[in-house]
């Protein structure tokens, strides 16, 4: 009887440790610490968008859903509602300027307020991909 | 003198065309599901938008990747199951808006706008029409609409053990604030 209980008492835990897990590891799991996170690859801002616009879907699957540090020459900071957005451009289109368009995480955001506080440094963020215009990077970070 | 003349018009018709062209890159899209058993919301900021005045063409385009869901799992069963996205990385519309005699974009107010186009989401592409409202705000036009996607028409397959939890018909909201060009 008291084996019996003891073996009980087991598998009701072991049955709550599992569902523990997946309810707080897989489905609550929460998004990436973006800002922390290392960069897959590192490269020029002018080659990953060369990249992208002359291979599209081989870019997107090298690229798509990736964290990127990219580094090169900023040419404006946008300030948008609650959005700051670094700036590179390679292209003018129909529509305006294109290049790769990195939208800062909230805290990153705060502090900066123009291109002098980004200028020289390299800037890390995920790759949501080529809209046909831009390369997105977005949950961007500045790395000095 | 002649070629000053001629110079000086082209100058002006390029850039009269250049000014009848409304542009974002940063328009907003929502999503909205809603069953019984869950409540489901996500939202894009990145998305990309064209009207240009002189014919009515109106286009956006919006990366699947940049929507952005409170459940982490949720937005990756988004992108990998359902949307797949590392294929098909874009979804867009391309259309014109019906009615544009009766907006008269150099008077401030809210406008009710027609809108018919194509819709390509997953790869697949459907006839549309919508009503909507452009809101003219100086250079600035705000443009609206509320419109419904079965997910089912755009060969998107939701797995039995969820469909409970997605809504058969999904709410979708535009909310685009378009700059003139310069």
């Amino acid at each position: 009887m008291k084996r019996i209980s003891t073996l009980a008492v087991f598998i009701v835990l072991l049955f709550s440790l599992v569902v523990g897990y997946f309810y707080f590891f897989v489905f609550n799991k929460e998004h990436p610490d973006f800002e922390n996170l290392k960069p897959e690859y590192v490269l020029e801002a002018a080659e990953l968008y060369k990249q992208f616009t002359s291979d599209p879907k081989k870019a997107q699957l090298m690229y798509g859903g990736k964290m990127i540090q990219v580094k090169g020459n900023i040419n404006t900071i946008e300030k948008l509602d609650s959005l700051t957005i670094a700036v590179y451009v390679f292209n003018e289109g129909m529509f305006g300027n294109e290049g790769v368009r990195c939208t800062f995480l909230n805290e990153e955001a705060a502090m900066i307020q123009d291109i002098n506080d980004v200028q020289n440094a390299s800037i890390k963020g995920f790759c949501s991909g080529f809209n046909d215009t831009d390369v997105i990077l977005e949950k961007c970070s500045v790395i000095k | 003198m002649k070629r000053i003349f001629t110079l000086s018009a082209i100058i002006l018709i390029c850039h009269t065309i250049q000014a009848q062209k409304y542009v974002t890159k940063n328009g907003h899209i929502k999503f909205f599901s809603e069953t019984p058993v869950e409540s489901i919301e996500a939202h894009n900021n990145q998305v990309n938008s064209a009207l240009d005045i002189s014919n009515g063409n109106f286009i956006f385009k919006v990366l699947i990747k940049s929507f952005e869901f409170k459940k982490a799992l949720m937005q990756e069963h988004f992108n990998e199951n359902y949307m797949e996205s590392d294929k098909i990385p874009n979804a867009m519309f391309s259309g014109k808006i019906e009615n544009m005699s009766s907006i008269n974009f150099n008077a401030d107010g809210v406008y009710d706008v027609q809108v018919k186009g194509k819709l390509t989401i997953h790869g697949v592409t459907k006839e549309i029409e919508n009503s909507g409202s452009f809101e003219i705000k100086g250079e600035k036009i705000i443009a609206k609409s509320i419109f419904h996607v079965k997910p089912s028409d755009y060969d998107i397959k939701i797995a039995k053990a969820v469909e409970d939890q997605i809504a058969k018909s999904i709410e979708v909201t535009v909310d685009i604030t378009l700059d003139k060009m310069q």
